[in-house]
Parts: C-alpha cells; structure tokens; sequence
C-alpha cells in the first residue's frame, strides 16, 4: 500500500470525517479497492476513527461546537446501538443489510441536499441593519 | 439557536451504534439528521456526531476485536495522513456555510447509496 495513493485516502478519510461527512466510506472504499475483505475493511475503518475523531473533537470543542452535557447520553444509548448492530451484521446476510443501508441513507441525503435554505433568512434580516449604517 | 436536548442525542447515539456495529461506518447518516431535528445548526450537530462515533467506534472497534478483527497494521500506514486530514477538516468546519455543509453531506449520501445499490 505504499505511495500517494494511500496518503490521499487517509487524508480525505481523516478530513471527511472530521467533518462528519462520512469520512467511513471513503475509507471503506480505498481498503476494498487494494483487495481488503469487507469485515477486515470495516474494522479498520473504526479503529482509523479513534484517533482522527479525537483531533476533531478537540478542535472542534475549542471552537465551540461542542456541547459536553449532552453527550454521555448519546455514548451510552449508541454503545448500546453499537453492540447490537455488531450481533446484527453477524448474523443477517451483508447484501440486504448493505441495501436497507443504501436506500436509508438515499433517503436521508436528498432531504439534505433539497432542504430549505436557512442562512438566507439570516442575511435578510441583517440587510435593513447594514442599510441603516 | 434551538439546543440538542438529552433524548434527542441519545436516539442520536443509539441511531448511529446501531449502523456503526452492524456496517462499520454510516453512523454520522443516521445521527446528523436526528440532530439537526427541530433547527439545530447544522455545523454543531456534525461536530457532535464526530464525538458521538468517536465513542461509538471505540466499543465497535472492541467488539470486532472479540470477533477477531485487529487490523492494525492497516491502520498504522493510513493514519499520520488520517490526523493530518482531521486537523484541515475540523479547522474547516468552523468556516463552513451551514447550508453548504448540509447539501455538500447530501450529495455524498445518495452517491454512497447509489454505489452500494448498484454494486
């Protein structure tokens, strides 16, 4: 795996991710490609996140995009999610599993990309504001 | 700007555990949009989904142990460009358009669902 091609990867992997834009895929993408089995793939993407997401995490809280009070309730109910999604994928057939994914995250991406901008709300508003001075 | 409350980050969580454990990746798709539930800025939920799977990867990354999966050396080679990656990335989403980041998420999920399907 050596050369520019695996340094590209981990580099979108870790900047994607940082962002949570799905840093996993891309990840999940490279490994597959150089011939890397689907469970070995998704084992390593996990382990790549650990310490990508903690650089994030703290760039991110010193930016203030952290809210601290919330999150313990989230790591608690998603280790549980986690731990049966694990029992999950060992035991239901990877392809239908991989289809109800893909049509999910369709599903949630066009909301995305359609949804109502809200940012221009906030420039008009400020627009009489900026005129006045 | 609406705040996220407690139960909407734990289905968050357990959203995100449940597609992290059983794919290994995808969690952020489920969890960013439960986030963002009831006008969240958008740039905080995806930081907080970072955090949230930063947990969650770690007892994914246990169970796949138990199951025989340690792919370290795999790891090693990608990770210094990974770090160096997550340091422009998360510098980036501080600066990023909030309905950008939003579409730019979106384009990437049904490119993502699109490619499984049609694999």
């Amino acid at each position: 795996m050596n050369g520019f091609i695996p340094l590209a990867a981990g580099f979108l992997a870790g900047a994607a991710g940082a962002m949570g834009l799905g840093g996993g895929f891309v990840l999940i993408l490279y490994l597959s490609w150089v011939g890397i089995s689907a469970p070995e793939a998704r084992a390593a993407n996990l382990m790549f996140f650990i310490p990508t997401a903690l650089v994030s995490m703290l760039i991110n809280k010193r930016n203030g995009l952290i809210d601290s009070s919330v999150l313990p309730y989230a790591a608690a109910a998603g280790s549980i999610g986690a731990v049966v999604g694990l029992m999950i994928a060992d035991r239901i057939d990877p392809s239908l599993l991989g289809k109800v994914f893909a049509v999910l995250i369709t599903a949630v991406g066009i909301r995305e990309l359609f949804h109502r901008r809200t940012t221009k709300k906030k420039q008009a508003k400020k627009k009489p504001a900026s005129a006045q001075a | 700007m609406n705040e996220i409350s407690k139960p909407q980050a734990a289905a968050a969580g357990l959203a995100g555990g449940l597609l992290n454990g059983a794919f290994g990746s995808g969690g952020g798709s489920a969890a960013v949009p439960i986030l963002e539930w009831g006008g969240n800025d958008a740039k905080k939920c995806h930081a907080m989904s970072v955090a949230i799977m930063f947990f969650l990867s770690i007892v994914s990354t246990v169970g796949n142990i138990f199951l025989g999966y340690f792919p370290l050396d795999t790891v090693k080679e990608l990770l210094p460009a990974g770090i160096l990656g997550a340091s422009v990335g998360a510098a980036a989403l501080k600066k990023v358009d909030n309905d950008l980041l939003r579409r730019i998420f979106g384009v990437f999920l049904i490119w993502s669902g699109g490619r499984i399907l049609t694999q």
